[in-house]
């Protein structure tokens, strides 16, 4: 069984090898034939890849414990079901995971893409190969999965605990996916430079890969505040570690690049800035990579660590060296074809959403480099956590979310001064009267107030689009079935409106961090059985613990009773289980969850006594609307995604 | 300068009703203190957050469970109870512990650095926005402008829902 999986990786290599040489050969004597063999490469890779996963998974059913990884990341008791988290829970299975996804994906743009000859096929097809090639190198020389251990042991290690989790069935292959296939629209744009093809052609592909990788990112970072929620036990869904800092740095050039690559396909602008924004958003990836596989900063997220931290460094220096090296070379190409017309226009407000966006990525960046600066300037490592985050970057982010209220309103390349007031009229005095409800709730935090606000307004001025275009449509067609014309309208333009539905999702998501971070109340008890500790308006009861011994580990329920004002409200369980083998607690917060408020109980350990025990309480307001926000954001997408249909291409062309 | 002024302008619109009506607010917060046990609970959580767990990779006390931090959360309750101030347990764990123990970086030596550069950063990029803006629009010559107004044409046809949405936005409420 190893052999055949180290031989599909080896046969991954050859193609990767073989594509890269044909490619490179059919672009330099222009010969079409040659390319299309290297495009019939790219289309083999996944094959192979695919096998060596198969091959691997089927080890990890099999319990073939001789082949070390599996050793290593599986037991003989752990669920059937976790196989799949295992899989990818160690440095050299989600190597394997990001190499297939990246190449499975890259397989379906380019066969997708309807011209398959050229300089600009060519190059794009050259550098996912590249890239691709890249780590199917790493795979067979450096991080082998298929390695097998001298001789077989009785049982595996066991997988993390803390991976043990539903989140983790989807939470990291989105990261690695929505990562490594940004590599797509960044090859896409490469490709038209290095081809000197600089037309607008890259474009589509470009944006329709762009937001697949950054819903994917965007879906696996909420996935992963949600792991961290139910199971890190703090309360917290999201702690500025410099991993899930590495993911979000990238996520955040992709918000910018999707909204300022629409300005490119609309208006003919921008045409330089949208490579700079892929080559940014390519390279913080590349950079997230590296922090990830053993890079030199602390971070929770270990379990992909590895001794591999150099050879992603080299490919990060390569990535960010080449991209730029490129567009600097073809700089005089990217002329865009008209100028801007005024400032008070979308496309000016787009680059202001850039430049903030740009300007949280650079901070989270720095922040994460910060420590390393100082240990090498001043000798002693100052730590940079989440305060210093919140500080910088609370500020911006609150700017962007105005932002998010005020620029779909202004119209593409120019608006008066009165239009605008015009447009901003209703929406604003709508949120004033919720401003006013806020104060007359007791919402007296200045900075709670000011951002519920502001989120408030996003969904007050996209109401406001959608209700007059629904209203305007409804009127033209002499009718008034306003959902009729909802529908149509929300088809009409599904860039647009899906991104209304996806800005949306992000006030839900700030609506929760808002409640949450400002709401919240905490306190950590010491109870018996039968003791109330109270906290809000609720009373929680500790009812006793039972202790359930299972082979790989021992758990302990503790039965809590929640109360409000002496009613009961619902019983739940806090769980922890104690791992000998990883000598680690894990634990699974108790959580009762409403729209108005989480209640949620951690059960922190387990008294000398045996009986008594210390819980973590918590009241976390609004927390709920920040899981409601992933539908709205796939949604959205998808939304925006959906191909035009014939009929709409009639009257493009008509 | 017609930009800044516009900017100045909406700006204004949007946040002076916030700063009017959020003044009152801070009488509001103050009277939160009141309850004792809630203000000393609030002041150790608020030292947890502000202190790292120095032996698990970027979790700050309030996030770890490892034994020394809850160790160290009781030490801050009960030096919190003996009256000692913040800045004072601060101090004493990093004297215990160095500066590393901090979660941010002090706002002097080379701390500051952290601090200042973002926000010199900001304006830097802020400032080539403006420029890039006014180059963008200045080097606009009648031609395109002509051009330009044949692509609303097109851009009609392209798109009948979002012109019809944007004359009615721009006609305003009728």
């Amino acid at each position: 069984m190893a052999e055949l999986g180290t031989m599909a990786v080896i046969v991954a290599l050859i193609l990767a090898v073989y594509g890269i040489s044909i490619t490179f050969a059919g672009f330099k004597f222009q010969n079409d034939r040659w390319i299309l063999s290297g495009k019939r490469a790219t289309l083999a890779i996944p094959i192979a890849l695919g096998l060596a996963t198969l091959v691997l998974v089927l080890a990890f059913l099999n319990n073939d414990f001789s082949i070390k990884y599996v050793a290593q990341h599986s037991s003989l008791s752990m669920p059937r079901i976790y196989t799949w988290v295992a899989f990818y829970a160690g440095n050299e299975g989600s190597l394997l995971f990001v190499a297939f996804s990246l190449s499975f994906v890259s397989a379906i743009a380019i066969s997708r893409s309807k011209i398959s000859t050229g300089n600009h096929f060519a190059a794009t097809n050259l550098v996912l190969l590249l890239i691709i090639g890249f780590f199917v190198l790493v795979l067979s020389v450096l991080a082998n999965p298929f390695s097998q251990l001298p001789s077989t042991p009785v049982d595996g290690k066991g997988i993390n605990p803390l991976l043990t989790h539903p989140g983790m069935f989807i939470h990291p292959p989105l990261i690695m996916t929505g990562l490594i296939i940004i590599a797509i629209p960044f090859s896409n744009a490469m490709g038209a430079l290095i081809s000197g093809q600089i037309d607008d052609q890259w474009v589509d592909s470009g944006r329709f890969w762009g937001l697949i990788a950054w819903s994917m990112l965007g879906i696996g970072l909420l996935l992963g505040a949600w792991w961290a929620y139910t199971i890190l036990g703090w309360g917290g869904y999201w702690a500025w570690d410099p991993v899930e800092n590495a993911a979000f740095m990238p996520w955040l050039g992709m918000t910018a690049f999707i909204h300022s690559i629409m300005v490119q396909k609309r208006r003919g602008m921008f045409r330089l800035w949208n490579i700079v924004l892929i080559n940014i958003s390519f390279s913080l990836g590349a950079f997230g990579i590296f922090i990830n596989r053993g890079g030199p900063v602390p971070s929770v997220h270990s379990f992909g660590a590895s001794t591999l931290g150099w050879v992603f460094l080299i490919f990060l220096g390569i990535t960010v060296l080449g991209s730029f090296g490129i567009f600097f070379y073809r700089l005089a190409y990217l002329k865009s074809k008209t100028s801007l017309e005024s400032y008070m226009s979308r496309e000016s407000s787009f680059l202001v959403n850039n430049l903030l966006l740009l300007s949280v990525a650079f901070i989270t960046l720095w922040g994460v480099v910060f420590p390393l600066i100082s240990e090498l300037w001043t000798g002693t490592t100052l730590t940079v956590g989440e305060p210093f985050f919140n500080k910088l970057n609370g500020p911006l982010l609150l700017v962007l979310i105005v932002l998010m209220g005020v620029g779909p309103l202004l119209p593409w390349r120019r608006s008066t001064r009165k239009s605008v007031i015009n447009a901003l009229a209703i929406p604003l005095l709508i949120t004033l009267v919720f401003f006013v409800t806020l104060l007359l709730y007791k919402i007296h935090k200045p900075v709670a107030l000011i951002s519920f606000t502001a989120s408030f307004f996003v969904l007050a001025s996209i109401s406001q689009e959608w209700v007059r275009g629904s209203i305007s449509l409804s009127k033209s067609g002499g009718h008034h079935n306003y959902l009729i014309s909802f529908i149509k309208l929300l088809s009409g333009n599904r860039p647009r409106y899906g991104g209304y539905i996806v800005h949306i999702g992000i006030v839900l998501l700030a609506f929760g961090i808002i409640g949450s971070q400002f709401y919240n109340l905490e306190k950590d008890v010491i109870l018996s059985p039968g003791q109330t500790a109270t906290i809000g308006n609720y009373q929680i009861k500790f009812s006793g613990t039972t202790t359930v011994p299972f082979n790989d580990r021992t758990e302990r329920t503790a039965l809590m009773e929640v109360s409000k004002n002496g009613t009961l409200v619902t019983r739940i369980n806090a769980w922890q289980a104690l791992y000998p083998s990883f000598s680690m607690l894990s634990t699974r917060a108790a959580i009762h969850s409403t729209p108005k408020e989480d209640i949620y109980i951690m059960f922190s350990e387990l008294q000398p006594d045996g009986k008594s025990a210390v819980f973590r309480l918590l009241i976390n307001p609004l927390v709920w609307w920040m899981w409601v926000a992933g539908p709205f954001v796939i949604l959205g997408t998808l939304l925006a995604l959906w191909p035009i249909s014939r009929k709409n291409i009639q009257i493009e062309t008509s | 300068m017609h930009i800044t002024q516009s900017v100045l302008r909406i700006s204004l619109i949007i946040f002076v009703p916030f700063f009017i009506l959020s003044l009152p607010t801070t009488h509001a917060e103050t009277s939160q203190l009141d309850n004792p046990d809630s203000s000393f609970e609030n002041q150790a959580i608020n030292l947890d957050n502000q202190l790292m767990c120095p032996i698990c990779p970027g979790e700050t006390l309030r996030q770890s469970q490892t034994t020394i931090a809850k160790q160290m959360r009781g030490i801050i309750r009960n030096k919190l109870a003996n009256g000692e101030s913040p800045d004072q347990i601060k101090n004493y764990f990093v004297s215990v512990y160095g500066q590393s123990i901090l979660a941010e970086p002090p706002s002097e030596g080379a701390g500051l650095l952290a601090w200042a550069l973002p926000p010199f950063a900001i304006f830097t990029g802020l400032f080539i926005l403006i420029l890039t803006l006014r180059a963008m629009k200045k080097k606009t010559p009648d031609s395109i402008v002509q051009s330009g107004s044949l692509e609303i044409n097109t851009q009609k046809q392209l798109d009948p829902f979002i012109a019809m949405v944007d004359e009615e936005l721009k006609s305003g409420r009728d």
